[in-house]
């Protein structure tokens, strides 16, 4: 299933961006991701009315104070798209660096992880997620970002800059051998980050009030914290600056017990999608949903 | 001492005991246990298993049974069908039983 795709999605526009912006000093980069942001803001219609309308949805802002919240959007974009370069080869203290209050949850996954059953890290497309991915190393364990790699060659090579020897990146399509892997993986007491913002499964979600209308979420990461006895740890990481992140982690979603097991999966996927809710009302010009969620996240 | 015909019952009662798990923990309403057959395929078969229902699945044997049927050397080729599940949690159970 294919959510969403625009026109410079493709190897030759990433290739482009990886070969000229290293050219660029590095304090003209936010100069000139301003620049791209508002040329590719004024050339993707479709997609800035997309925005306009989620963002309408969030903060029910209106006029000159919504077209500079989807400007916004854009620019974050640029923010993300431009971390490719650097991020996948960055050491850890050059991530640490980037941190602005050098906060990552440590102590908060190593509790889990001394439990034994590993950490399930739930995000969404808000902020950097590659970059909570890496953060994500610095607990000590693989990680396994769990990811559906869509048949489209830039999807690939964003993928393979990503992946490590500590990250690596399981394809969601490959079915069952994928899921069994994530959970072998956080019996071995590893981490699994995954995004929870997108249904590619429609039977395997359920319907959340979200921003006061229903979306589909899905269930699948709850159901994997129940099958490995691994806490749901909810996070995103947002871009205070250019460059510059900040974590925030909601509180840790253990998993139910009891013997309607998609109950509990429901129960406790609301949770994490109210901590999502509070987050995406302060930092929603940082959600990169170029598609009109709303409408798209609802079941047929 | 276990004879065969001991062996084959408790065989027979893990597979039924699996079919009631298939059509309750995979809430499937137009069929029922006694229809599955013991070649049942599970994964690409007509019940139409996905790799969430797998997950649910592992759930609801391993709570059913009390045993960890996922571990490190895990063979995919358990969820050929319903004999090959049945299998790999009888052999997991007996491991249970010396432990």
């Amino acid at each position: 299933m294919r959510w969403y795709q625009h026109r410079f999605h493709n190897t030759k526009a990433l290739q482009l961006m990886f070969d000229g912006v290293p050219r660029i000093p590095r304090f003209a980069h936010p100069f000139v991701a301003m620049l791209t942001a508002f040329f590719f803001s004024r050339l993707m219609k479709k997609e800035r009315r997309a925005v306009a309308r989620n963002l309408r949805q969030i903060t029910g802002s209106r006029g000159p104070a919504l077209h500079w919240k989807v400007y916004r959007v854009f620019y974050s974009f640029s923010n993300l798209m431009v971390s490719y370069i650097d991020l996948p080869q960055a050491s850890h203290a050059q991530i640490l660096s980037m941190l602005a209050d050098g906060e990552y949850g440590a102590a908060i996954v190593a509790k889990y992880l001394e439990a034994g059953n590993g950490v399930i890290f739930w995000t969404a497309h808000l902020g950097n997620p590659e970059f909570a991915s890496r953060l994500l190393e610095l607990h000590g364990r693989p990680v396994n970002v769990a990811r559906f790699v869509e048949d489209n060659p830039a999807e690939k090579l964003l993928r393979d800059r990503m992946a490590s020897g500590r990250l690596k990146v399981i394809d969601l399509r490959d079915g069952a051998s994928a899921t069994i892997e994530l959970l072998q993986a956080l019996r071995r007491n590893e981490i699994v980050a995954i995004q929870g913002d997108r249904v590619y499964n429609p039977r395997h979600s359920a319907e959340v009030s979200f921003f006061s209308k229903p979306v589909a979420f899905p269930l699948g990461p709850f159901l994997l914290s129940q099958v490995s006895g691994a806490a749901v740890l909810p996070g995103f990481v947002i871009r205070q600056g250019w460059q510059r992140y900040r974590m925030l982690g909601g509180d840790p979603i253990l998993p139910g017990t009891s013997s309607d097991s998609i109950a509990d999966q429901v129960a406790a996927l609301v949770r994490a999608v109210r901590f999502f809710e509070a987050q995406l009302s302060v930092h929603s010009d940082q959600w990169a949903n170029f598609f009109d969620f709303w409408q798209a996240g609802l079941h047929d | 001492m276990q004879t065969s015909f001991d062996i084959l019952l408790a065989m027979e009662n893990i597979k039924q005991q699996l079919k009631v798990i298939i059509i309750q923990g995979l809430r499937i309403n137009d069929r029922t246990p006694e229809s599955l057959r013991d070649d049942q395929q599970l994964i690409d078969g007509d019940l139409e298993i996905d790799s969430i229902d797998i997950l649910q699945l592992i759930l609801e044997i391993e709570r059913h049974f009390g045993i960890k049927l996922v571990d490190g050397d895990f063979d995919m080729a358990v969820w050929k069908s319903i004999n090959t599940l049945a299998a790999a949690v009888d052999s997991k159970l007996a491991v249970k039983a010396r432990t």
